[in-house]
């Protein structure tokens, strides 16, 4: 067991799922409640990333983040950052790579309240922020649970898209993913047998933890 | 009109809209306090729509919208005070109660301003008021049922001590045995809350059973507002009779006052167009509103009680003065519904007329297939409108 | 919302830069996939005997070239060839042209249970392509790997590249080819002398060195970037001492003469 992949990549996907969760509550309540002209579009947005090979993603983002690039050699001339072949770009990355993961079950729960709750809400005088407290997180908490879970575990997976703009350098962008692939390479199959299970039975408590929270959704029809 | 111009009494709501997109609507009327007040017309006109501008939901192109001595919306003037702060209750189509919370916290959700403590002890007492058994306080809405949770909802909107009450088509949801139960609610309420009460319905007979005051809508405009009876008896136009469903109308030829005793009296002469539109010679002599000139196609209506038959006739005094018609008819079609028997009779002297009986109880066996029937038309019941050439 | 937003943002930029100033300071070397063993070992000893730590990535030479044309923050970098060396020095990324370190072998592998004879000459090889006991043959990726490519003119060299091509498996680097090789899905690979010495690979099949005529010379050089830390320099010097290139000779390795 490669401990050091194994703590990058629990910070990794602790991080991304710090930073993607009032993105992903912001962008899917707005999905959920605003209908406009460029609609699908947006919501074709989100989901590319779900379609997308990762190593088409890689390739954009070190083309686009990397130190060759315009953006990528101002911040490092700017402020001395890489966004690339280092954490901060992998946790871009990851953000990006996991936004669907984070949007839609949140989008669908938002979708599945009624309308006419929120309207209810404010009629008996609750304010915004009271009604999204008390009435919409309650509602949503599922969705949003079924969200963090699945970022959590994708973002723990995650191998391409890491490979291609970490680069594999241990305690910086080895994850654990990349890890196993490194250690069937070296021959060490013990290690890789213990990293993958335990990849494993995090993806199983992931789709476990995802089917209790649909089963706890409280029918609101 | 306004509560200052001192037409009305205070509390009263007074409303003004006008939009054209994104659906058109257009009207005014206003309902005491203390009155409850009916939406009606068919299904998509802009009822729902207007009582969400009332509520604050939606705020139209232009308006005006006064509770009491409050202006709640004033568009000329930039103001729109949100739902929040407008001391509305609102009972929604299926209810709208908070599946995760049980019935008192459900209420208690509208008593934030209270201290925890209060909040809970109110909702208890609004549930109590509205009728709700003890042992349905802790249970969710999903254990509850259509009528429970419309009373549930109705304390809700009731706890912030609204001035406005406004209800859409609340038991529509609801099965008819339950109904009987939520109607004396409403009637109670409405005599010790003072408030106006604005309930949207589609059901007729629930309105002219609930409302001191109807307001019929088609097409997002407001066409009439009056007592149920008045609407009734006089409906502004054909499509105001179309929607409160009057079924005996008919076309006719306006002949105008004859002599003078016409003219003092105030009435006119109508002659009966038959079923291909001629006039038929048929002559009654109606009120006259001063509204129309001779030789003007009409379209004309009688109430059902301005219809007597010579079978009941007796002790029957109400002759009137204004000469009536007495007409054979033979029935040619029957609907029985329930308690009431509908029947279509047509009529011998009018090629292609029929008039529409109702009746009810033990009179009812008058109304039997082929029957030869004399029906005297009271015609100081007739209501004569100008027929357009659209729909008005 | 917004406000919560922006500070998770700030946070995390601050964590990077962070991150980013921690990651400078400990020597980064981006070794050939060959290296793996070799390398591991020495460094070992380097930080044993002056107590700094590295971090060793390996992968195929060319990759790594395009990683450091892209700004990837490798201190050191141990070609499997000379000509990435030199196109890096051109492009300014390094402080010199480098120094050659060891000259490395190819041979072919043949896994336990296979048709194929570990024979170094490639006669089974090309009798086996010729009766069909040849179904698949791993090697590494000759576009950017440096043994792959040698396994290329290897096979050229006695004439059945066009032949076998069809039943190649390339792998990404030359430890991808040795692990495709030593599977059991594959009949046997070209891979590295040094791959081949190490005791996890070699009880898995029997090798034998392929003639270093039949191939152009794997000339290994190694350079130090521009930004390179003292203690990357450091270890550059000590991979010349004797006790760094004893462990080299031991995997197989021939030093250039000094």
């Amino acid at each position: 067991m490669d401990w050091q992949a194994l703590i990058l990549s629990l910070e990794l996907a602790t991080i991304t799922l710090l930073v993607l969760l009032p993105i992903g509550l912001w962008i899917g309540r707005w999905l959920a409640y605003t209908s406009f002209k460029g609609k699908a579009l947006a919501e074709a947005t989100v989901v590319l990333p779900l379609v997308l090979p990762p190593t088409v993603l890689g390739y954009y983002l070190l083309v686009s983040l990397g130190a060759g690039s315009p953006l990528g050699s101002w911040v490092l001339d700017a402020f001395d950052i890489r966004l690339t072949f280092n954490f901060l770009g992998l946790l871009i990355a990851s953000v990006v790579f996991n936004v669907p993961f984070m949007v839609q079950p949140i989008q669908r729960a938002f979708e599945a309240i009624p309308a006419n709750l929120s309207e209810a809400a404010a009629v008996s005088g609750l304010s915004g922020l009271q009604t999204f407290l008390r009435v919409e997180l309650p509602l949503v908490w599922p969705g949003l649970l079924s969200a963090m879970v699945l970022t959590f575990v994708h973002t723990l997976g995650e191998f391409g898209v890491v490979l291609m703009v970490g680069g594999s350098i241990p305690g910086e962008t080895k994850t654990i993913a990349v890890s196993i692939y490194d250690k069937v390479q070296a021959f060490d199959f013990a290690s890789a047998d213990q990293m993958a299970l335990f990849l494993l039975l995090m993806s199983l408590l992931a789709v476990a933890a995802s089917f209790f929270a649909a089963a706890r959704m409280v029918k609101t029809r | 009109m306004t509560v200052a111009e001192g037409k009305l009494r205070r509390g009263a709501l007074c409303v003004q809209l006008e939009q054209s997109w994104p659906m058109p609507l257009n009207g005014e009327f206003s309902c005491e306090a203390g009155e409850l007040l009916a939406l009606v017309g068919p299904s998509g006109t802009g009822k729902t729509s207007m009582l969400r501008c009332l509520a604050g939901l939606m705020t139209p192109e232009l308006g005006k919208v006064e509770v009491g001595e409050k202006i709640w919306l004033d568009t000329d003037r930039g103001v729109c005070l949100p739902p929040q702060q407008r001391h509305v209750g609102m009972v929604f189509q299926n209810y709208a109660l908070m599946p995760h919370l049980n019935a008192l916290d459900n209420v208690a959700l509208a008593l934030l301003h209270l201290p925890m403590t209060e909040r809970r002890e109110r909702a208890s007492q609004w549930l109590e008021h509205v009728r709700l058994s003890r042992d349905q306080f802790a249970r969710r809405p999903a254990q509850l049922s259509g009528g429970q949770q419309q009373r549930v909802a109705v304390a809700r909107a009731l706890a912030r001590e609204p001035k406005l009450l406004l209800l859409d088509e609340p038991f529509s949801a609801v099965d008819q045995m339950n109904r009987q139960g939520l109607y004396d609610l409403l009637a109670d309420l409405r005599r010790e809350l003072n408030i106006p009460i604005v309930l949207v319905t589609h059901d007729l007979v629930e309105a002219r059973h609930l409302a001191d005051s109807m307001v019929l809508m088609d097409n997002g405009k407001v066409l009439q507002q009056g007592k149920p009876e008045q609407i009734y008896r006089s409906p502004r136009n054909a499509r105001v009779a179309d929607i409160v469903g009057i079924q005996n109308r008919f076309q006719g030829v306006w002949r105008g006052p004859r002599n003078a005793k016409d003219q003092t009296d105030n009435a006119g002469w109508l002659e009966w167009a038959d079923g291909n539109g001629q006039p038929s010679g048929v002559l009654m002599r109606v009120r006259d509103k001063g509204r129309l000139s001779v030789g003007q196609p009409v379209t004309w209506v009688i109430h059902g009680d301005g219809l007597h038959l010579r079978h009941e006739e007796g002790n029957d005094d109400s002759q009137s003065g204004f000469g009536d018609v007495e007409l054979m008819t033979t029935v040619v079609s029957r609907k029985v519904l329930g308690d009431i028997t509908i029947a279509q009779c047509k009529v011998e002297e009018l090629f292609g007329v029929s008039l529409c009986l109702f009746r009810s109880g033990p009179q009812r066996r008058i109304l039997s297939d082929g029957e030869t029937l004399s029906v005297r038309v009271q015609t100081e019941w007739v209501h004569v409108m100008p027929t357009r050439a659209a729909q008005d | 919302m917004k406000i919560l937003k922006s500070l998770v943002l700030v946070c995390t930029v601050l964590f990077g830069a962070a991150a980013n100033a921690q990651s400078q300071s400990i020597p980064t070397v981006a070794a050939a996939s060959d290296l793996k063993f070799a390398i591991e070992e020495v460094a070992q000893e380097f930080t044993k005997s002056t107590g700094q730590q590295l971090r060793l990535v390996f992968g195929s030479s060319g990759n790594f070239y395009s990683q450091i044309l892209q700004g990837a923050p490798f201190h050191l970098f141990m070609s499997a060839d000379e000509s990435f060396v030199f196109k890096l020095a051109d492009a300014g990324k390094t402080i010199d042209r480098g120094r050659l370190y060891a000259f490395g072998r190819i041979g072919i592998l043949v896994p336990k249970g296979s048709p194929l004879k570990a024979d170094g000459s490639l006669k089974d090889l090309a009798a086996a392509l010729k009766d069909g006991r040849l179904k698949r043959f791993a090697i590494a990726n000759p576009d950017h790997a440096p043994y792959g490519k040698r396994a290329r003119e290897a096979l050229q060299s006695v004439g059945i590249w066009e032949s076998i091509r069809p039943s190649l498996v390339y792998g990404e680097n030359i430890s991808q080819a040795a692990q495709f090789a030593t599977s059991g899905s594959t009949d046997g690979g070209i891979i590295a002398y040094s791959l081949a010495l190490a005791p996890q690979v070699a009880r898995l099949g029997d090798f034998a060195l392929i003639p270093e005529g039949s191939h152009e010379r794997l000339a290994q050089r190694m350079v130090l970037m521009r930004d390179a830390p003292k203690a990357a320099r450091e270890f550059y010097n000590y991979l010349s001492t004797p006790k760094a290139q004893a462990i080299m000779v031991r995997y197989g390795f021939e030093m250039p003469k000094q």
